[in-house]
């Protein structure tokens, strides 16, 4: 039977302005997880915030046995997450969600963050690892990018203000790459407009694309249907999805971006 | 611990305890089954029904409100033929007691439902009144007293599975409302299911949820829902089940003392899994510690 773990914090320290990398304990999980699941955590000490919060796997440490998350504080839940202390332990679900389909087999794959969305995506770069080129989108501030450089040796960033890397979008980048370089597949995470234009490019130039969503949350198992975002079927027809369960990775085509 | 009856009787079905799930929290049981057997619950009372399949509404569908949360799902289910041919009889192979609840947009649908899950190892049927009824213009049947002691009536002739009807908190009197579910022949009520509500985001000036309103649930309406239990269980003589913001063992043993007979446990499942298994513990504990030797003995017992 599954069960809400309890894990101790080993470590919750700033890497940027508001962004956080906590590290938790718990060997069996650390074997466990793959790339793109999330965990679902109780951000609260009492019964307030009332819902769990979704944060997705960033990367394991192996050696250590840990699991490592890195978020951004936007409102209370990650706010109360960023006062934990070593020591203290969080109540968490998961591993939840379907994670990246990784295939073994491919020689060349694109991996396209855009801000927090680079997170989630530092596991499956060390899958990768150099068939791997990286790309990573930011506004100003870069982070994470020591931990993507030792599991690849390609990694590109990009920054909006042009102050580090490629001035301008980080999906300019990945049109320049992909427009020379035969790739197996785009695995891409950032906020939706990103993947939009991601998904696009990838259509146009006949690359699979899978894309990690992004949607409020109130179960994160799969029971209430509250999580939901359109995708096309076959037959043309439209269904919702629910992200924490049928995802929170889709491949890029089935998505309905216009909704 | 076992010197206590946990188990209770409503609409002549004997439930091994008195906790339910709420409907639209627990899916069909198959998530939550993953945590525990599922045949320790009182009764799984499934997602709402209807009689062909709903899509549901546009996101987003939830967001958090103080001590509560807002969803708009819009009634997203298989249908009711898809939930007797795959997903009752998985349930019912774990054992679990099932409630359906269904959803018409007439009387003529809720009958055909009716007649449906009657030749079913379903134990009830719920009546989820909220949606509104195509032919009286939209209006929820909820809403009027003779609409809704009309549905009961026809429903109740439709087939031999007991009926709980239930109670919208969006009237200006609840009483009103139960005593026409009795008077339809309703063999019990349950109530309340969510109030109509609405969040804005003040950023982009737009509503949170895709359909702009939705139902509140969750701990911030607990004082309203303890207060229509209350209130009903000392109008009708059909038995009360209780729901609207139980988190824990103490708001259950709250509503059970307001006069009902068994509680549902909802939005709760979303924050801890494991509580309505928890809740029936914490029950069990509080009756012995307060010498009851069974539930049916607290209902009602305030003094
Ligand atoms: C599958 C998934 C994985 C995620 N992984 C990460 C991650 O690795 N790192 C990270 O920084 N953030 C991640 N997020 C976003 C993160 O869940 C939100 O930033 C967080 O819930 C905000 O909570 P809050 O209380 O601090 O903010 P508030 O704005 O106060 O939250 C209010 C409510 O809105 C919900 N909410 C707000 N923003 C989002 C959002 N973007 N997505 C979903 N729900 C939201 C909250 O859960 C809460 O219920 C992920 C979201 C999802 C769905
Ligand atoms: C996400 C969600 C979906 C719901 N769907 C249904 C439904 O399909 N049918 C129904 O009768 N009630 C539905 N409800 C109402 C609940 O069954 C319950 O009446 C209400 O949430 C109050 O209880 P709570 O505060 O414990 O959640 C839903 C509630 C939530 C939160
Ligand atoms: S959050 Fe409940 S189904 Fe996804």
């Amino acid at each position: 039977m599954k069960e809400p773990k309890v894990l101790q914090v080993i470590e919750n320290k700033p890497i940027a302005a508001g962004i956080y990398s906590l590290e938790l304990y718990h060997h069996a999980l650390c074997e466990e997880v793959l790339p793109g699941q999330f965990f679902h955590i109780k951000c609260g000490g009492d019964k307030f915030p009332l819902l769990r919060r979704p944060i997705s796997l960033s990367y394991t440490k192996r050696e250590k046995g840990a699991v490592v998350l890195i978020y951004r504080v936007q409102g209370q839940g990650t706010e109360f997450l960023s006062s934990r202390r070593p020591g203290d332990s969080l109540d968490v679900l998961g591993p939840l969600g379907s994670g990246f389909e990784v295939n073994r087999q491919y020689e060349r794959v694109a991996i396209v963050g855009g801000g927090i969305g680079i997170a989630p995506l530092v596991e499956l770069a060390g899958i990768y690892g150099d068939r791997a080129a990286v790309f990573a989108g930011y506004r100003d501030e870069t982070f994470l990018l020591k931990e993507l450089q030792e599991r690849s040796a390609d990694v590109r960033a990009a920054t909006e203000d042009g102050s580090f890397g490629y001035g301008g979008f980080v999906t300019d980048l990945l049109l320049q790459y992909l427009k020379e370089q035969r790739t197996d597949m785009v695995f891409a995470c950032g906020p939706k407009p990103m993947l939009k234009t991601v998904a696009k490019i990838c259509r146009e130039n006949s690359v699979g694309c899978q894309v990690s969503l992004e949607e409020r949350m109130a179960c994160g198992v799969g029971a209430c249907l509250g999580c939901s975002c359109a995708v096309n079927e076959r037959d043309g027809s439209l269904q919702y999805k629910r992200v924490c369960k049928d995802g929170p990775v889709f491949r890029a085509e089935e998505v309905c971006w216009d909704e | 611990m076992s010197s206590v009856d946990m188990s209770v009787n409503i609409a002549g079905i004997r439930l091994k305890n008195p906790v339910m799930t709420a409907s639209g929290t627990f899916g069909f049981g198959e998530e939550y089954g993953e945590y525990y057997d599922l045949n320790r619950l009182g009764a799984v009372v499934v997602k709402g029904l209807t009689l062909r399949p709903r899509k549901g509404n546009p996101p987003p569908r939830t967001c958090e409100t103080p001590a509560g949360m807002l969803n708009s799902v819009g009634l997203q289910n298989p249908g009711v033929d898809f939930f007797l041919e795959k997903e009752l009889p998985r349930l019912l192979d774990r054992g679990a007691c099932v409630i359906a609840n269904i959803s018409g947009a007439s009387v003529d649908e809720y009958c055909l439902m009716m007649e449906k899950l009657s030749k079913s190892g379903v134990a009830a049927v719920e009546l989820n009144l909220s949606c509104p009824n195509v032919k009286e213009g939209g209006i929820a049947f909820g809403l009027k007293p003779d609409l809704v002691y009309e549905v009961t009536r026809r429903v109740k002739e439709c087939g031999q599975k007991p009926v709980i009807v239930k109670l919208s908190p969006n009237v200006t009197d609840i009483v009103e409302i139960a005593l026409a579910a009795a008077e339809g022949g309703g063999d019990a009520v349950s109530l309340i299911n969510t109030l109509l509500a609405m969040d804005i985001d003040v950023w982009s000036r737009r509503p949170v949820l895709g359909n702009t309103y939705g139902g509140l649930s969750g701990p911030a309406v607990k004082p309203v829902a303890l207060r229509m239990v209350h209130q009903v269980a000392g109008a009708v003589d059909i038995p009360v089940i209780g729901m609207g913001g139980i988190l824990d063992w103490y708001d259950a043993v709250q509503f059970i003392l307001a006069g009902a007979k068994a509680v549902a446990v909802g939005t709760a499942n979303f924050v801890n899994p494991l509580a309505p298994v928890e809740i029936i513990e914490g029950i069990e504990r509080y009756l012995v510690k307060q010498g009851f030797t069974s539930v049916e003995d607290m209902v009602g017992a305030l003094v």
